[in-house]
């Protein structure tokens, strides 16, 4: 078992200051082992000597593009991969996640952005291998959610999630402090053929409402924007 | 090719026309010829009656009471008994003075004799016959049988006639073909030009100067297409490149600035001040993306990844995001899409449909600091669904109006290239995009063609 931020990443930049401050915003972020490449050349080599766990490649490199440097290092050994490009093409987008690319970012992008999606495709790469988060909970004032047992527990006892209740609770917590779609909780709860299930989406959250409010008919958490969706508020009241 | 349908349809008729005038015209001529020679007759007859009579027995021989029975350009005449003598004689020619049996009455009754045209009347002695020069009558004996005059009024006739029309008929059609198998390359020739396809015609037949020229007009269109798309495609792959020149060094501005802004190392008046940076950083980000999306919606080369989606589902995904990006108290979102097209789809292309909206509920909270409802609904008709974006903030500039509702080919608007880009997404989906002032604020209308219901 490993910590993610033990993981390696190798970040394949020309320009030497993007360069530094991609590794910076990573070690920031907390990753322990960040390098930084200059050229193909230079991939190739640390690639060997290092094995990173995750590579950052930039699509214009001055010895080559990116798209065939992914290409050559995957025949090695297949490593997530996350583009960083200048383009926007859609054309340039769309080949980089067709050849098998874990993401493609845009430049510019602000440094959480940067943290977010790379955290979110080590954790996609490496969910077994990495150290199970236990006891992941939700707080919500005096109220916790434990995502494993999926209870409810606060001054009124302990209470159990449906596994329906689980799936939306969680969706509406992944982006906690936003809104989420009512098609978007509908998906959560039913797949991808979740057209008409708006009323059920209705009754599943009035249930929720009723555990993990204080006063149900005055939520405090889980905000109803009305017409649009739904949003679980931060504990800032956000 | 309708239109070459109806041309060759025009060209049998008038053809069948002509001819069928050609033969009322001919059988008129015929009919009045026939009528006009045949009225002659009875009167010729009757001279000829009266000629006859005029030859009597005066006591010792027959003579001529009149003195000459030759009138006309009759030559000679004779009065012949019943034993074919010769009884009386006018200008008769040495030749002719013999006896005739009556088989030689037979003949000439008929024919001609000694090939001298001969007329014959009944006369109370035998026979009176009169002859014209030789070779100045042309005699043709007719008969039939009465079935064949039958077949001849009733079916030959009218088979004649019809055979006829058919025959016209039929060439009219065999030439109309040739025609429009000439004409047809070419008309189908003008319909690729309008529609922008490479003309090359075969230079040769009845059309040859035609199709000569219709290719020179291929051509010379297709080298202004060409130089026109050069022309598109360089301006947009200049844009594309001055946006990518400008992102590596604003990469280092956001993050930077980003980074300031977190650092609590910092008292909170710089990190204010950083955190302008990063916002007006990310407008220009902004700003760099919608000037290249622009450009290439301007200039068609942006193609569309089309599929079927729910608008009703992309209109709130659209209103969500703006709202999560953080958006002050002082704005508030109402949402008008009736039960009823909840279910409704569209084919588009989807992160396009979704920019469009984003833009226009943006665009609302970013005229309006001081605050604002905004109203994103949809309708949905037979044959279009309109999508719909209101606020009640302070409207429009005029100017912007103006320029958003006559833009010019081939221009991009300097104002509000966030409502260019919407213009340009519905133009794109062949939707229409139509922004106005109402008593309260704004009201943006865009209209898709609504997809076939899929089963």
């Amino acid at each position: 078992m490993m910590e993610q931020y033990e993981l390696k990443i190798l970040a394949v930049e020309d320009e030497p200051q993007v360069r530094d401050m991609i590794c910076g915003i990573l070690r920031e972020a907390g990753y322990q082992a960040v390098l930084g490449a200059e050229s193909c050349a230079e991939a190739r080599r640390l690639y060997q000597e290092v094995r990173p766990d995750c590579v950052l490649l930039d699509v214009m490199l001055p010895d080559g593009d990116g798209f065939g440097l992914m290409g050559e290092l995957r025949r090695e050994r297949d490593v997530p991969t996350l583009f960083l490009s200048a383009r926007d093409a859609d054309e340039d987008r769309l080949r980089g996640l067709g050849l098998g690319a874990d993401d493609y970012i845009v430049k510019p992008f602000l440094p959480a952005e940067l943290v977010l999606r790379v955290g979110a495709v080590l954790k996609r790469s490496y969910a077994s291998a990495l150290t199970a988060e236990r006891g992941e909970i939700l707080r919500l004032g005096d109220t916790v959610v434990d995502w494993d047992s999926g209870t409810v527990r606060n001054a009124r006892g302990i209470q159990h999630l449906t596994a329906k209740e689980h799936a939306i609770l969680r969706r509406l917590a992944d982006q906690r402090g936003k809104i989420v779609t009512i098609d978007a909780l509908c998906r959560a709860g039913w797949g991808e053929n979740f057209f008409g299930y708006e009323n059920t989406l209705m009754v599943h959250l009035r249930r929720l409402r009723a555990k993990i409010e204080e006063d149900p008919s005055k939520p405090k958490w889980l905000l109803t924007q009305r017409g649009l969706g739904y949003k679980l508020a931060r504990e800032d009241g956000t | 090719m309708k239109g070459l349908g109806k041309i060759l349809s025009r060209y049998v008729l008038s053809a069948a026309g002509i001819a069928l005038a050609l033969i009322f015209l001919n059988v008129m001529i015929f009919a009045s010829f026939v009528v006009s020679s045949f009225s002659a007759e009875p009167v010729y007859e009757h001279r000829l009656s009266e000629l006859a009579d005029s030859i009597q027995w005066t006591g010792s021989q027959w003579e001529a009471v009149g003195g000459s029975t030759l009138e006309g350009d009759y030559c000679w005449a004779m009065l012949l008994s019943e034993e074919g003598d010769i009884l009386w004689s006018e200008a008769l020619p040495e030749e002719q003075k013999r006896h005739y049996t009556i088989s030689d009455a037979a003949s000439f009754t008929r024919w001609y004799l000694n090939d001298y045209p001969v007329r014959v009347w009944e006369h109370e002695a035998g026979i009176f016959v009169i002859a014209q020069p030789r070779g100045s009558v042309w005699k043709q004996q007719m008969e039939m049988s009465a079935q064949s005059m039958d077949l001849l009024l009733h079916f030959t006739l009218p088979a004649f006639v019809g055979l006829n029309i058919a025959a016209a008929l039929l060439m009219a059609l065999v030439f109309g073909l040739r025609l429009f198998r000439a004409v047809r390359p070419v008309a189908l020739g003008i319909d690729d030009l309008a529609g922008q396809k490479p003309v090359k015609l075969e230079e040769k037949g009845l059309l040859r100067e035609i199709s000569a020229g219709l290719n020179r007009v291929s051509e010379q269109l297709r080298r202004q297409g060409r130089m026109l798309q050069k022309r598109d495609r360089t301006r947009t792959e200049w844009i594309a490149g001055v946006s990518h020149d400008i992102r590596t060094p604003l990469t280092l501005v956001l993050g930077e600035a980003a980074q300031l802004e977190a650092d609590e190392m910092l008292d909170s008046a710089a990190r204010a001040r950083a955190k302008t940076i990063r916002v007006q950083g990310e407008r220009i980000r902004a700003l760099v993306s919608d000037l290249n999306l622009a450009s290439k919606l301007e200039y068609e080369l942006q193609p569309l990844r089309v599929q079927r989606f729910r608008p009703a589902e992309l209109l709130r995904t659209a209103a969500a995001e703006v709202w999560n990006d953080g958006v002050s108290e002082a704005f508030s979102l109402e949402m008008d899409i009736p039960a009823d097209c909840e279910g409704v789809t569209f084919t588009g292309d989807v992160p396009l449909v979704e920019r469009a909206v984003r833009n226009l509920v943006g665009n609302s909270i970013r005229h309006n600091p001081q605050g604002c409802t905004i109203t994103v609904g949809m309708r949905c008709e037979n044959r279009v669904c309109r999508l719909t974006v209101a606020d009640d903030g302070k409207g429009f500039p005029a100017q912007v109006l103006e320029s958003l509702c006559r833009p010019q080919e081939g221009t991009i608007s300097s104002h509000g290239l966030g409502l260019t880009i919407v213009r340009q997404i519905a133009a794109a989906h062949g939707g229409t995009f139509t922004p106005k002032n109402t008593e309260t604020g704004t009201l943006v209308t865009l209209t898709f063609p609504r997809a076939e219901e899929e089963n």
